[in-house]
């Protein structure tokens, strides 16, 4: 069975294109989210190997989701994918659990690796 | 000279520079999600009666989407980015990687363009304030509206002038090498960010 990846950003042509970008690995996106706490509720619903989450998005921002995910699964791999390219800022998402991060605009080539890295398929 | 004066030539100065560091940064970005070569600029800094404000900008008259920003922390600003409805659909061609022209109607992916367009660049502005002014500033998520520009422009201004008679304004316009593309860029900042602003040295 192929690895289940979420995808939770709030602009729909993100998801898109992360979508297009993964599938061709062979790995399955499961569930998308458009928030931070549509992001925590469909982890705990699917419980995915791996979330791609935003930082900034409504009702719950990224860093707050990937605290209670991290709260209901420990061990759950979280990459963050932001614009926000402040040092204090992705120094607190690693800290806070965070697989990895990539900084948008996305190059696609980093999408691929982070993501194949933090499933131990690179 | 006097104090008044020298503190708003200095405001002035600080915004311009920071900006347009911040746009250069933004242009680079955007350039990389579209694709293709962008040039954003400061047209102009003006400050602006509260009542006339939205009044004169070049595309009242076209229906455009655009994406309003609020830049919280400690120089608190007002972000906005519009663009014409049909360039709108030019915009979602390219970041798609689509021939222009294939993208005929307003859906949730050309709403999200400019919706991650207003995210990305307004996070490239407040990344170079935070830099050069270390200060905290960070994007809100980006709401984004249709309608005629002049009426966005009073309507996202509106709270504005509960704190001052006249805002600064930052405009900016866009050169999108070929593709014909119009779209424009304000920056606001907050009476708030009028003060620490101000009082940054040494740029």
């Amino acid at each position: 069975m192929s690895k289940q990846i979420l995808i939770a950003d709030d602009a729909p042509i993100i998801r898109l294109m992360l979508k297009d970008l993964i599938t061709p690995l062979g790995y399955q996106v499961i569930a998308e989210a458009s928030n931070g706490e549509e992001a925590v509720e469909k982890y705990k619903e699917f419980k995915p190997d791996l979330v791609t989450l935003d930082i900034i998005m409504p009702q719950k921002n990224g860093i707050q989701a990937l605290a209670e995910i991290l709260a209901i699964n420990p061990k759950a791999k979280v990459i963050m994918i932001t614009a926000i390219d402040q040092k204090e800022y992705l120094t607190n998402a690693i800290k806070t659990g965070a697989s990895d991060y990539i900084v948008k605009p996305f190059e696609e080539e980093r999408v691929r690796s982070v993501i194949r890295k933090a499933l131990g398929d690179l | 000279m006097n104090d008044s004066e020298q503190s708003k030539n200095n405001l002035n100065k600080t915004v311009r520079i920071i900006t347009q560091m911040g746009l250069n940064m933004a242009s680079v970005l955007f350039s990389k999600l579209i694709k293709t070569d962008a040039n954003i600029y400061i047209d102009k800094i003006y400050n602006e009666d509260i009542s006339i404000v939205g009044n004169d900008i070049e595309t009242n008259n076209k229906e455009v989407i655009a994406a309003m920003v609020d830049l919280v922390g400690d120089a608190p600003m007002k972000f906005l980015f519009m663009v014409p409805l049909d360039d709108a659909l030019k915009i979602t061609d390219l970041i798609l990687g689509k021939k222009l022209g294939t993208t005929k109607n307003f859906d949730i992916y050309v709403e999200s363009s400019v919706q991650e367009i207003g995210n990305i660049m307004a996070s490239a502005i407040s990344n170079v304030f935070v830099t050069t002014c270390k200060i905290k500033l960070l994007p809100s998520p980006p709401v984004v509206v249709k309608n005629y520009s002049s009426i966005i422009f009073q309507e996202y201004t509106f709270d504005l002038a509960t704190e001052s008679n006249e805002i600064l304004i930052v405009e900016s316009h866009f050169d999108l090498s070929a593709t014909g593309i119009n779209c424009i860029l304000f920056l606001l900042p907050c009476l708030e960010s009028k003060k620490v602003l101000s009082s940054i040295e040494g740029l």
